[in-house]
This record gives structure tokens, sequence and C-alpha cells, in this order.
């Protein structure tokens, strides 16, 4: 007689591990991070942004934090749509950058008043080779949206002045981009209208002319190929989406609205996807782009 | 035809794209200038043409059809010169990324010895695009140096040698003496600047 006890042995497991993984949690949010006077009140932020977060389940490290900026960067990079920036997070790991960068300048500020032979330099290169690769992740997720929200700056204020739209700018854009993306337009503006503009007559002065043979607002190519893995939610819990083909396995079920066919996305699978099919499986992060 | 010079112009616009993503050190061609010039005074023709065609209304369908490709050629004409301009002022943003923002960033004229090249508006255009990037840089994001280099960091500390001579340089972290011919052992992140100015060549 086979008795199946896993989750009993899961509960006991839990309880042990409980006080584990939280001090686990404590100590290497003060080894990676060093809050030095602020500890108190980021504990509360973090606590806040936990609570928004029950939702999903996530428990906020450092390390996941990073795991999760790197698939916004790989995100970004391959969509071809301007992706919603994540506020929060990057709110997060810009205030560890700067926590870091201060306790890595004391420490090596430390080393040069008593050397101590036995203290190694092994651990200040490590972080400052993990500052620096930190860094250049943020930069170039960074500028790849700038770079993006310069190809879309028309469509992007049109989706502004456009009431009926869900997503408003805000959500899009951080603050800075918001600054970014008016300026710009701006400049631009001023330069096109005072070399050319200017002299055109009166009814093709128009920058974001709709009516014309040419529609001059870019829109994203919403029909652009993009390799995707189905990752699917994360533990085992209910997921709607998710359903069950034949061979067992689960699987998101996708239609091409073009040849009006279903396609089966199991999960673990990678696949070359026309983009504005998953774009709802990527937005509930369902599937990652690659 | 209308649109011919205007097709040249793209002729030149797409010779610029080339030229630029042959060769790193892009250095913006010459300014049309006297032919956009001519294809403003074609559309300014143009619309002459059209509004005398508006005058006599009753004309009927002839008269309807030719304002319609009047405006069409207008309409060519236009998207020729916005796609040209906007050719330059792509690669002049791509400079503002690249070259400035770095510690001469008060002398791009010193610097793009091509500054005679542009016309009067895009010197205008590049300043102040290059005042917005330095803006962006002490934002929020103060810490990630934004027009650092794009190429992820794979050593810590790399060899350099010297090309051009540039006397004792300062540094955030230290002075170097940079003698022609020398090489350093250095800390990649203080020397990625001088190496994008083209002082040091990483080995």
């Amino acid at each position: 007689m086979d008795i199946n006890i896993e989750d009993i042995l899961a509960d006991l497991d839990r309880d042990t591990t409980a006080i584990d993984s939280g001090s686990a949690y404590l100590s290497s949010e003060h080894d990676t991070t060093r809050f030095s006077e602020s500890n108190g009140d980021h504990k509360d932020v973090d606590r806040q942004v936990e609570v928004q977060k029950t939702s999903s389940h996530k428990t906020i490290s450092a390390a996941a934090d990073y795991e999760c900026l790197v698939t916004h960067w790989r995100n970004e990079r391959v969509a071809p749509e301007l992706l919603a920036f994540p506020h929060l997070l990057m709110d997060r790991i810009l205030h560890r950058l700067n926590n870091q960068i201060e306790h890595l300048e004391n420490l090596s500020m430390g080393f040069l008043e008593h050397n101590f032979d036995k203290e190694s330099k092994l651990p200040l290169l490590c972080m400052e080779a993990e500052v620096e690769r930190l860094k250049f992740v943020v930069r170039s997720y960074v500028r790849c949206r700038l770079h993006k929200i310069d190809k879309f700056s028309l469509y992007l204020r049109q989706i502004n002045q456009d009431r009926s739209n869900l997503e408003s700018l805000n959500d899009l854009l951080s603050r800075q981009e918001m600054i970014y993306h008016e300026r710009h337009s701006e400049i631009l503006l001023k330069l096109f209208n005072n070399s050319i503009l200017k002299h055109m007559p009166q009814e093709l002065q128009a920058i974001d002319d709709t009516e014309g043979s040419v529609n001059m607002i870019d829109a994203p190519n919403w029909g652009k190929f993009v390799f995707l893995f189905v990752r699917g939610s994360p533990e085992g819990s209910s997921d709607p989406l998710q359903e069950t083909n034949e061979d067992g396995q689960a699987c998101y079920l996708v239609t091409i609205p073009e040849l009006n066919e279903e396609v089966e996305l199991t999960i673990g699978g990678i696949y070359v996807m026309r983009y504005h099919i998953i774009k709802h499986l990527l937005r509930e992060d369902k599937v990652v782009l690659i | 035809m209308y649109g011919d010079l205007a097709n040249k112009l793209i002729l030149e616009a797409k010779r610029t794209q080339q030229l630029v993503n042959t060769n790193a050190s892009s250095e913006l061609p010459m300014f049309q200038e006297e032919m956009v010039h001519l294809i403003l005074k074609e559309v300014s023709q143009l619309q002459r043409n059209a509004e005398f065609l508006k005058l006599q209304e009753e004309g009927g369908k002839v008269s309807k059809c030719q304002y319609f490709v009047t405006m069409l050629c207008m309409e060519r004409n236009k998207r020729c010169l916005l796609a040209y301009e906007k050719v330059r002022s792509e690669v002049l943003a791509s400079l503002a990324w690249e070259h400035n923002g770095m510690e001469f960033f008060s002398d791009i004229t010193g610097k793009t010895q091509d500054s005679g090249n542009l016309s009067h508006y895009e010197q205008e255009y590049l300043k102040e695009y290059s005042q917005l990037v330095s803006d962006m840089k002490t934002g929020d994001l103060i810490d990630v140096d934004l027009s650092g280099s794009l190429t992820p960091p794979s050593d810590v500390f790399i060899d350099v040698r010297v090309l051009r001579d540039a006397g004792e340089i300062q540094t955030e972290y230290g002075v170097f003496n940079l003698i022609k011919g020398s090489q350093f052992f250095v800390r990649q992140a203080d020397v990625e600047r001088l190496i994008q100015q083209g002082y040091l060549q990483k080995l």
C-alpha cells in the first residue's frame, strides 16, 4: 500500500525553513545592499510593495529583482512596441545601486586607512564588477526605451490625446522619459518647422497628417515575428488561461486571426509567433521574449 | 517632372545613411542648401498653380483632377524633404549620444569639424539635443552613466595603450600621465571615457 505523504513532508519542510528563509532573506539584504541609515524606511517601502504584490505571491529580494529586470530588458529589446515602465522595480533597483556604490566607496576608503594583510581584494573586485554589470543592464534598458520613444513619438502623442485609450502615458513612461519625450519632440518639431514646414502651403504644414496618401504617424509593427519562450505561471497555481492538451501537457491556446487557426503553446516550448497574437500573454508574464 | 529634384535629395539621404553606417566616425555630409531651396521653390510654384485652379471652379472634372495631382506633387515633395531632414537629425542625435557628454562637452563645434556642414537650424538642434542628453544623465539615473559604453563589461582590469599624447589627465579615480606609447593596466570603468575619446586603445 502506497501512501503519498509528500504534502505532509512539504508541510514539515515549510515549518523548519520558515525561519531559515526569513533570516536568509534578511541577512542577504544586509549583505548585498547595506542599508545604512535608511534601513528602516526602505523596509517599509518594501513591505508596502509586498502588500501590493501579494496577488502575484512574489517575494522581494535583490536577486529576484535582478531577474525581473533582465526579463524586462530582454522583452523591451525584442518587442516592437514600447512596453510599460516598471516603476516600483526601477525605484528599488536604483536605490540599491546607489547604496551599493556608497558602500563600495566606504569599503575602499577603509582599505586605504588600515591595510590588513589577511583581507583579500577579491570581494571588493567582485562587487565592483557586479555594480558595473548592473549599471550596464540598466543603461542598455533605458537607452533602448529612449530609442523607441524617439521612433514612436508621434504615436505616443496620439495615445496621450486619445481619451478613450485605456493606458495613460504615465504608466507607459517614467517621469524622466516623459520629460525627454516632450522636449525632444519639441526641438525636433522646431527643426522641421524652421527648415521645411514653414515654407509649405497651409494645408501641408502638419507633421502628424493622417489624411494624406501616406500616414505620417508610425505605429509599432504589431505583426512583427518574435521568438518566445513559454514560461507558464510561476507555481502550480490555477491559471484560467491555461489548458491541457491531449498529451496531458499544460498549454495556452491562442488564435491567429489571419489564418483563423488555433495554436497550442505548450509550457517550456519555444515558438516564433506574430507579436500581436501573444501580446496579452506577455502582459501577464506567461511568456518571455528571447 | 515635379518630383525629380526631391528624388535626387532622397538619393543624397540614402548616401548619407550608408556613409554613416560604414564608418563609425560619422561625418555628416554638407547640407544640400540649394537643392532644398529649389524644391521649396517648386512647391511654391505648385501652390500658385493650385490657387489658380481653385479660382476657376467651373472647370469641372478636369480642373479637379489637375488640382488633385498638384496637391499630390506637393505632398511628395514634403515627404522627401522631411525624410532627408529626419535622416540628418538622427545622425546628429547619435552624435550627441556618442561623443558629447564627455569632458569636452562644451566645445561641440571644436570637436565635430563638420559643423560648417550643418545648416543653421541643425546646429541649434544639435546644441539643444546635447543639452537634453546631459539633463537626462543628471536626473534619477545619475549613478548609471547613460552615455557610457553599450558593450557589456567583461573584465574589471584591462591593458590599454596610449595612442595620443594627452598629458596628465584627471579621472574621477586618480591621475594618469598619458605619454604616447606607454601602457597601463587599469580598471576598465576608469578609462572607458578615454577609450571613447580615442586617447587609449584597448588591448
